[in-house]
């Protein structure tokens, strides 16, 4: 075990042929565009991959788990985890896909009106529009009760949006967005609160960027008076509460946290092929544990996806032990492949520039790990209010 | 293969026996006529998966809390090993009908010597086991030797021979110390060739029911625990009412569910036939975690028991003896001179930082 073996960690007995056949076919058409990606690794700035997704996307790829009648393949969520996976192994980022598919698209696939799915399942699953989630406010993070934009209802059928979404990502690259406002404050604070798919690129709508310790900057979007139509609104207005949190669990299956920690150990495991490491045996033992770590994680989230497609819905403290555990194993992982990179060494190899770099990234993203859709604390209560208490 | 309503009855089943009698023999009889203790012979027509097995194991552990059967079981495993003849599958079954507990020690570097090479010495050779009831009926010794398997039926009563009894809290702790005992290696009872791959699955199946008790183990600790913060009150309020207390538990179950998935992976593996190399090393990670896992929640829920766990009115008293004694006793199986033969150097050095 240990240098070139990351092969290790496939299971490929979770997976039936025809997922098989499916990861294959996947690869093959990755490694195809091998050109394209490079190029777009090499830019300066946040990384914009858009260009690829449509690549991937006329393959019916991007968002396979969907019907066929709305871009996909009709297969599993399984084969969703492939993509995700498989975009990793390629450097392919994910963050916009997992926006627009995972969270947005698939919570329209499930609570959306069937207008709402024809109009807008096929350009997503294509990657011809794009969806950011415009959930937190300055003062509403994990706590979503505490929401205070607001919608008014005008009575004609739309809906008048004033307010200001702040630390979203990728907002700047999406035509739409999920946006979460208040439209009712005479109801209790759980109450109250509508779904709206709402436009971006409209005059009524600003987005400023906002420095951010990640390549990919947070957004500040501004709405002044958006006029939504009512046929926008996701399930029933003020019902809002009730949609993201049977939603939740979309957010929470670890299979974005996987991915990172996929790279990751990959990325450990190229310094030690490259001898940039400051003790080889102290490395090699970290990619053990960590491989070893890696497998039961995926074990783990592929078995919650083999659910999801089951009963289409996730106990709370499965979600929250998905994404409590990855995220804090993520962000120790990190930690501890720093602690044994030779960064002189690393730094005089031309080939290794990527991977400094990379590495550098890591350092940075950590406060994210353990922060994003959900804190840690809020996940350990999410299990406490589950599993500690007698009946 | 068995449906999930016959395996959801197994598991009651299993967890049924397991808190009712506290005696190994009984509960080998009990598992007897559920025809569990066959699962290891393909060809005897019943096809039990070790998903179903570890779960036999977790019940173990969470309700009674004993290595023995553990050893027996991993003595069926080299019976079961392939490439026997069913003469050989003939005579563990009928060692298995009699309910004899059987231990079987491995050893990878028996040398062969005298002039027609037919005899060996065994080197001194300890090795521990907790033994709370009964006591050993059949030791096997397992050698690997010029590509081939070899299994012996060792004496009991031979001088060289001994078992010492160690009282290590209340438990009593077996060694068995062999020295100096000679073998003809023409009177194997079991032979069998290309072992090496063979008898590494045959160790990580061992550690699997290791780890699937240590797992048990956890979930018995945490349920004490839940229990007892729930009801104890401090300061007029109960003690699950603290934001510090439900965060220490919440994060011992998010390890305890990884570590119960880490042991469902395993057993799929195992199950699937997954190559072999990834899955010796994933065992071995495996059951190292899982001896950390229980180093974590032992002493937390010890903790947060508070003084009511140090005293024999609580529950976690006993388990928490009780692991005492069964993590000296894996970790030094762990680390006796056969297992150094199967586990990889860089292993060994990660065991060296976090175990010894």
């Amino acid at each position: 075990m240990g240098k070139n073996d990351f092969n290790s960690s496939n299971l490929d007995f979770i997976f039936d042929a025809s997922d098989l056949d499916f990861k294959y076919d996947l690869c093959t058409f990755l490694q195809s565009i091998t050109t394209e990606i490079k190029q777009i690794n090499a830019n300066v700035g946040e990384p914009d991959f858009r260009q690829i997704y449509r690549l991937i996307g006329t393959k019916g790829y991007l968002a396979p788990s969907w019907p066929t009648k709305y871009g996909g393949l009709s297969r599993s969520m399984v084969a969703m985890g492939i993509v995700s996976e498989e975009m990793a192994h390629h450097n392919v980022g994910d963050t916009l896909q997992v926006l627009s598919i995972f969270f947005a698209g698939n919570l329209i696939l499930k609570m959306g009106s069937t207008t709402q799915k024809q109009k807008y399942l096929g350009s997503l699953a294509k990657g011809d529009i794009f969806m950011s989630i415009l959930y937190s406010e300055k003062y509403a993070g994990s706590d979503l009760a505490a929401l205070e934009m607001q919608a008014i209802d005008l009575n004609n059928g739309y809906y008048e949006l004033s307010g200001t979404k702040i630390y979203n990502v990728k907002s700047l690259q999406a035509d739409y967005a999920l946006c979460a406002t208040r439209t009712n404050k005479t109801l209790s604070k759980y109450e109250g609160i509508t779904l709206f798919i709402v436009p971006l690129q409209v005059s009524q709508v600003k987005i400023c960027k906002i420095p951010s310790l990640m390549n990919e900057l947070f957004c500040e979007v501004k709405f002044d008076k958006l006029k939504v139509h009512e046929s926008e609104i996701i399930g029933k207005a003020n019902e809002g509460w009730y949609m993201l949190n049977n939603a939740l669990y979309l957010e929470r299956t670890g299979l974005d946290l996987l991915v990172k920690f996929i790279r990751w150990v990959e990325l450990l495991n190229t310094i030690i092929c490259l001898g940039c490491c400051v003790s080889e045996n102290k490395a090699i033992n970290l990619y053990n544990y960590l491989n070893f770590k890696l497998i039961n994680a995926k074990y783990y989230v592929y078995n919650i996806l083999k659910t999801l497609d089951e009963v289409d819905t996730l106990a709370e403290s499965t979600a929250a032990t998905a994404k409590y555990y990855l995220g804090e194993l993520s962000s120790i992982a990190i930690k501890e492949i720093i602690k044994l990179v030779n960064w002189r060494k690393i730094n005089n190899i031309r080939e290794a520039d990527g991977y400094s770099k990379n590495l550098e990234l890591a350092l940075r993203e950590i406060p994210s790990l353990t922060l994003a859709a959900g804190t840690s604390e809020i996940m350990l209560e999410s299990i406490a209010k589950n599993e500690l208490y007698l009946n | 293969m068995y449906t999930q309503p016959i395996k959801e009855a197994l598991f009651q089943s299993f967890k049924f026996i397991c808190s009712k009698y506290s005696n190994d023999k009984k509960i080998l009889n009990k598992l007897a006529e559920y025809e569990v203790t066959e699962y290891c012979f393909p060809n005897a027509g019943y096809d039990l998966t070790l998903d179903v097995l570890v779960e036999l194991f977790s019940a173990l552990g969470q309700y009674y809390s004993t290595s023995n059967l553990i050893n027996h079981f991993f003595s069926l495993d080299c019976f079961a090993l392939p490439g026997f003849k069913a003469n050989n599958y003939k005579i563990a079954k009928e060692t298995l009908n009699e309910q004899k507990l059987t231990t079987c020690i491995y050893i990878n570097d028996l040398h062969f010597t005298g002039k027609e090479s037919t005899i060996g010495q065994i080197p001194s050779y300890n090795i521990a086991c907790i033994f709370p009831q009964g006591k050993i009926d059949n030791l096997f010794l397992a050698i690997q030797y010029k590509g081939y398997l070899h299994i012996y039926e060792l004496p009991l009563d031979d001088p060289n021979i001994k078992i010492i009894d160690h009282t290590y809290l209340d438990f009593a702790l077996l060694k068995i110390h062999i020295s100096k005992t000679w073998i003809n290696k023409n009177k194997s009872i079991f032979k069998i060739k290309n072992t090496s791959d063979a008898a590494k699955v045959c160790l990580a199946r061992l550690r699997l029911y290791q780890a699937s008790m240590l797992v048990g183990f956890g979930k018995k600790f945490f349920e004490i625990t839940k229990q007892y913060v729930n009801k104890r009150e401090q300061f007029s309020t109960r003690l699950i009412a603290n934001q510090a207390v439900r965060f220490k538990l919440s994060s011992l179950f998010c390890e305890l569910k990884l570590a119960e998935n880490s042991v469902a992976c395993l057993a799929a593996m195992l199950d699937n036939n997954h190559d072999v190399s990834s899955t010796i090393t994933f065992a071995e990670n495996m059951l190292i975690a899982n001896i950390n896992l229980l180093h974590l929640i032992g002493p937390a829920c010890m903790q947060l028991c508070g003084a009511f766990g140090m005293t024999k009115a609580s529950g976690i008293e006993y388990y928490y003896r009780l692991y005492c004694v069964l993590i000296n006793v894996i970790s030094y199986t762990l680390c006796a001179e056969d297992a150094r033969n199967v586990i990889s150097t860089y292993q060994l050095e990660f065991m060296s930082v976090n175990i010894c």
